[in-house]
């Protein structure tokens, strides 16, 4: 039976609606209103809306150019990612799951360690023997897969752990097929929730990262972003939102993905 | 359809021993089932069979081949699971091709065989079905034509009934059977459910703690077993000291007579369990204070109520071992 919501359920929840949304809102105001700030009051609600901000940022050929490495660093980092962690979440699985807690929170730590040491340490190890860490915008691919392990990890470890994994490896091989095979063939589509959440979130990731680029001065679309601030706030503030958007229309995107993929696994399992 | 031959299997995993000199073979075109209680090896045994696991040591010969270095993949064995193994992605007719197109055959001939496993186990109207809107009987059944779609050399089955209800179980039971008969394919079979493992096979082997206790026909291993393991695992019975012997009894052969008739163990009737059409009348043995059931049909039942003394007549004795003092 439903039950009315208590009178303090709902002052909770209304306090955390204007916590997140009010700056949404004033940080669209901002952006997209040719008001002075001071004057951004009630009386100026509806006057001089204009997206002409977001037009100017985007037609500068540097946002082009840092959105483009962006985007080329956060495709790589997603596929580099899932081709280091899917085999990593299926040998663990199948060969060796007492070590899976130990696995778990070694992908931890790269929440405790910050950019700034892992940096210094990356780029005090390998300046050396691999200088293209530190020279090459590409050299970001490997520090963000670190940044990406905790998450990468827990996402396709959940996905992993919602098949009968070893029974459908087993089915697959006794009716011939290689191990290859079974990864292209019955794992891979089945995994496909888990493998898109792992590379939009990567993707993501690197979308917005700013700490490393920033210490190893890469040209990325944060970098960019901070820079316009400067010359540009309500453009860099329209371009924000912007993001914003996209990785919330991605995330809902995938989360519809995963729910399907996990019905029917779920429906399979329940007869 | 060729023989299957364990040679001297060992299995251990760390220091469980799950098949201790394991040796079976199985004629061509018949249907062994492994029966035991849960541990007792034989889905190891199975298993290597398959493929998945590798033994200590030992041989495993199917046909004339040595099979043991071979990966799974390379085996030929058609398997079916206990848990549904079908691949959740893929319609019904797509799981029965997948070994098919892995083994690329020519599409359409792959086809037709699909269509004819298909219609074979009685789902050829699901083919464009996924697996989640079947029902477990029906899920079954396509792992079967899935199975048998590529040809097996072998059919190992690892319980493929003990997730199914009781009416479907029977219903698929007899299609295994019936499917294996007409097609006089190899089959290892996988239960711990006796009445399956009678049901369903040419002959039963008895595992308990890793190794063989018997391996016979099921009437022979119901009626003449070899060792107390397998009398007390297989059917009903019951266990009685009488002098230095311990008889093991079935409930069928325990007659109820008058107290006063001669070479009669004397009791009372504890209490009657009611089983459908029969009944077991559970006696309580004066002295020894051992009980042993009789089965009598229920319009004979009138007879016995709870506190009732009577005479126990043991027609036929099961097994029979010196008691332990």
């Amino acid at each position: 039976m439903k039950r009315r919501p208590h009178i303090w359920e709902w002052t909770v929840i209304s306090i955390a609606l204007v916590f997140f949304f009010f700056p949404l809102l004033a940080m669209t105001r901002f952006a997209l209103q040719r008001v002075p700030m001071a004057l951004l009051g009630r009386d100026t609600l509806f006057s001089r809306w204009t997206i002409d901000g977001v037009v100017d940022i985007i037609n500068n050929d540097k946002f082009v150019s840092s959105l483009w490495l962006s985007t080329r660093l956060g495709v790589l980092t997603a596929l580099v990612l899932i081709a280091l962690m899917l085999p990593t979440v299926l040998w663990l699985h199948l060969r060796v799951p007492q070590w899976r807690m130990l696995i778990e929170t070694l992908s931890l730590l790269p929440y405790v360690v910050p950019p700034i040491a892992l940096v210094v340490g990356v780029s005090g190890a390998f300046r050396e023997s691999f200088p293209w860490i530190v020279t090459s915008n590409y050299g970001l691919v490997p520090l963000y897969v670190v940044l990406c392990l905790p998450f990468a990890f827990r996402t396709l470890d959940a996905g992993v752990g919602a098949l009968d994994l070893r029974t459908l490896v087993d089915a697959s091989s006794s009716l011939g097929a290689t191990t290859l095979t079974t990864l292209r063939k019955v794992l891979v589509p089945n995994l496909w929730g888990a493998l898109a959440s792992t590379s939009f979130l990567g993707f993501a990731v690197v979308l917005g990262e700013f700490a490393i680029s920033s210490l190893l001065l890469k040209p990325t679309l944060p970098m960019y972003m901070v820079e316009a601030q400067g010359q540009e706030p309500q453009g860099a503030m329209a371009l924000g939102l912007l993001m914003m958007m996209f990785t919330t229309g991605l995330f809902f995107g995938i989360g519809r993905l995963q729910k399907r993929s996990t019905t029917r696994l779920a429906l399979t399992e329940d007869k | 359809m060729s023989h299957i031959e364990f040679q001297s299997i060992t299995k251990t995993f760390g220091r469980t021993v799950a098949l201790d000199d394991f040796s079976l073979t199985i004629e061509s075109g018949e249907l062994v089932t492994l029966l035991g209680p849960s541990g007792c090896g034989k889905t190891t045994a199975l298993r290597i069979a398959a493929g998945f696991e590798s033994p200590n040591s030992g041989a495993l010969v199917i046909g004339s081949t040595s099979v043991l270095q071979l990966p799974a993949q390379k085996r030929n064995m058609g398997m079916v699971f206990q848990n549904y193994s079908l691949f959740p992605h893929l319609t019904v007719a797509e799981n029965v091709e997948f070994g098919l197109s892995v083994r690329r055959q020519d599409k359409l001939r792959r086809l037709e065989r699909v269509k004819e496993m298909l219609e074979l186990v009685q789902v050829g109207e699901l083919g464009a079905r996924y697996p989640h809107q079947l029902s477990g009987g029906q899920q079954q059944r396509v792992a079967l034509a899935r199975a048998l779609a590529i040809e097996p050399s072998v059919l190992l089955l690892d319980e493929p009934l003990s997730a199914l209800d009781a009416q479907v179980r029977v219903e698929v039971r007899n299609e295994i059977r019936s499917l294996q008969k007409n097609s006089n394919m190899t089959t290892l079979f996988v239960t711990h459910d006796q009445e399956e493992a009678v049901a369903i096979s040419d002959r039963i082997c008895v595992m308990g703690s890793g190794r063989i206790h018997q391996v016979d026909t099921p009437e022979n291993v119901y009626r003449q077993p070899t060792t107390d393991f397998v009398a007390s695992f297989i059917g009903l019975s019951d266990s009685i000291t009488v002098g230095q012997r311990l008889l093991r009894v079935r409930p069928e052969d325990v007659s109820l007579v008058s107290p006063d008739a001669s070479d009669s163990l004397l009791g009372y009737v504890k209490r009657v369990d009611f089983s459908g059409s029969h009944s077991y009348v559970v006696v309580m043995l004066n002295d020894r204070g051992q009980e042993i059931r009789s089965i009598i049909p229920n319009s004979h039942l009138l007879n016995f109520s709870p506190g009732d003394s009577v005479g126990v007549k043991l027609s036929q004795v099961l097994f029979e071992t010196p008691a332990l003092v």
